[in-house]
């Protein structure tokens, strides 16, 4: 078992969907997340194309201020009115090493429930996707968050097929039919 | 993303599929390119 030592609640992953942005090459593609793309162009899916991979956190990797730092901010939040400790949305400190994904972190792979759900990024070249969700998964009324996870099929959005089987062919995944663009099904902004 | 409110947590192990094995060809039966012993040793 990894990490979080309990009995599984079943066998069967669950399923999920969610886009990436993409980018394929002459001998490379690559999938990377809508929110927060790492600058050195690394991506936490790779690989996900053909087998299980692991979310990693790291909110709880950043350096620990100092204690004089840490009490002085301490006073700022207490007069402001803050409760004492870190604030669930905005951590102040770092979190302490957790099971990815943790409930007071917003680590983990994400997926809506529904493909219709996942809303619009704002801008480049996106496809959508099936992924199965496994190891620790935190349910939510839309979606998940997931510690472990692995593509199993990409949607192209309707007018970009060409690029899509170029990509779903050097990734080795099935490609479905298209679906239509957010402008014709209705608009939404990606809130992340 | 949003994904509304939390529900539960769960624990998912999924079953590994064993990888792929090779499928052996079926091999063709060759002739014994040496004689029969017996019929060496056996007088005529």
């Amino acid at each position: 078992m990894r990490g979080f030592e309990r009995v599984p609640d079943a066998i069967e992953p669950l399923i999920g969907y969610r886009a990436w942005y993409f980018s394929v090459e002459h001998h490379a593609a690559s999938l990377f997340p809508i929110s927060n793309p790492d600058p050195s162009g690394w991506s936490a899916w790779n690989g996900a194309n053909d087998r299980w991979v692991s979310a990693a956190c790291t909110l709880d990797q950043r350096q620990v201020p100092l204690e004089s730092v840490r009490r002085c901010l301490e006073r700022i939040r207490s007069k402001l009115g803050y409760p004492p400790g870190a604030c669930r949305s905005f951590p102040l400190f770092p979190l302490s090493p957790h099971t990815v994904p943790g409930e007071r972190c917003s680590c983990g792979f994400y997926a809506m429930k529904a493909l219709e759900t996942v809303i619009e990024p704002q801008a480049g070249d996106v496809i959508l996707g099936r992924v199965e969700l496994a190891g620790k998964v935190i349910e939510y009324t839309d979606g998940y968050r997931a510690e472990r996870a692995r593509i199993t099929q990409l949607t192209p959005v309707a007018g970009t097929e060409q690029q899509a089987m170029r990509l779903a062919n050097r990734l080795g995944l099935p490609m479905t039919t298209p679906i239509a663009p957010w402008s014709v099904r209705g608009r939404h902004i990606w809130r992340d | 993303m949003n994904i509304g409110e939390h529900v539960r947590t769960v624990y998912i192990e999924p079953i590994e599929e064993p990888p792929p094995t090779e499928v052996s060809a079926p091999v063709e039966p060759m002739p014994d390119p040496l004689p029969d012993p017996r019929r060496q040793l056996d007088p005529a």
